[in-house]
């Protein structure tokens, strides 16, 4: 059951996910660290943007930052995402509870219909 | 753009997901079992006595269907879903919810409505459908709002759910 703070940081990560560029960059970042020039790279945007989209992801604690001895990195941090993910949980069980026995009810349809 | 990481899709709906079954019957059985009253027992309570109160169902957008929620002997509501969209064999789209119960579409406007899809498809020789279920939460309703929404129902009764999954 999620608490106040709980809902909070949950709060700050769903924010961060509503936006489809930093989707697109924590996507990215799945395939492995990157630098902001790299990141900022399929997008018509301004490295100063991309950055802003960055430290909203680090905010939320969806990404880190590594300074490396020419430049910084940024990496997945991928707790905050699972996370949310278990956020949802409930609502997933819900419904897979019911289509586990939706399944049972189609095949004696079946089982009826081909008597 | 849509983005898959850890096997969660990171779209637009994000706050809500995708649950994508195999059924072994036809998309006509399966889009019939949704929308016909003598074929939605599936959605009561599992373990729990079937309710006095019938299964109501009145298929066209507009229209809602009906279940008694019995969770237990002192946890009884109504829930189910008003229709938005209804495509014979293809696609059902409704509010989950229903007037009066949970959630209670009398007092959630429709804005901040979640929001069910399902879409059928034929598999194969059309013997078997994919099932694609989608929930989504409205964007207008705040994070913090849905946590406390979600924990009204999970300490009546999908604590109990979960409880039983898990057991």
């Amino acid at each position: 059951m999620p608490d106040a703070a709980a809902s909070d940081q949950l709060s700050t990560v769903f924010f961060a996910l509503a936006d489809p560029t930093r989707r697109s960059i924590l996507g990215r970042l799945a395939d492995g660290p990157a630098s902001i020039g790299e990141l900022a790279a399929p997008f018509q945007l301004t490295l100063a943007t991309v950055s802003r989209h960055i430290a909203l992801l680090e905010r939320a604690g969806l990404v880190g930052k590594e300074r490396n001895a020419q430049w910084r990195t940024v990496h997945l941090q991928a707790a905050r995402l699972e996370e949310a993910d278990a956020w949802l949980a409930p609502y997933r069980a819900f419904f897979e509870q019911r289509f586990d026995a939706l399944e049972t009810q189609l095949k004696s349809m079946k089982t009826t219909t081909e008597e | 753009m849509t983005t898959t990481l850890f096997g969660q899709t990171l779209t637009e709906a994000t706050r809500g997901f995708t649950l994508t079954r195999v059924l072994d019957a036809s998309p006509g059985d399966a889009y019939r079992a949704w929308t016909d009253a003598a074929h939605l027992a599936w959605f009561f309570n599992p373990g729990r006595p079937v309710p006095e109160e019938p299964i109501e169902v009145d298929a066209r957008p507009g229209g809602a269907f009906r279940v008694m929620m019995d969770e237990s002997e002192d946890k009884r509501y109504w829930s189910g879903g008003r229709y938005l969209e209804l495509v014979p064999g293809e696609r059902i789209v409704f509010e989950w919810g229903a007037r009066g119960g949970w959630p209670d579409l009398d007092e959630i406007p429709p804005e901040r409505r979640i929001v069910c899809t399902i879409a059928l498809a034929p598999v194969g020789d059309g013997s078997q459908s994919e099932h694609v279920f989608t929930c989504a939460f409205p964007a207008s309703m705040s994070d913090e709002e849905i946590a406390s929404w979600v924990a009204v129902g999970m300490r009546e009764g999908w604590a109990n759910t979960i409880g039983r999954l898990v057991a």
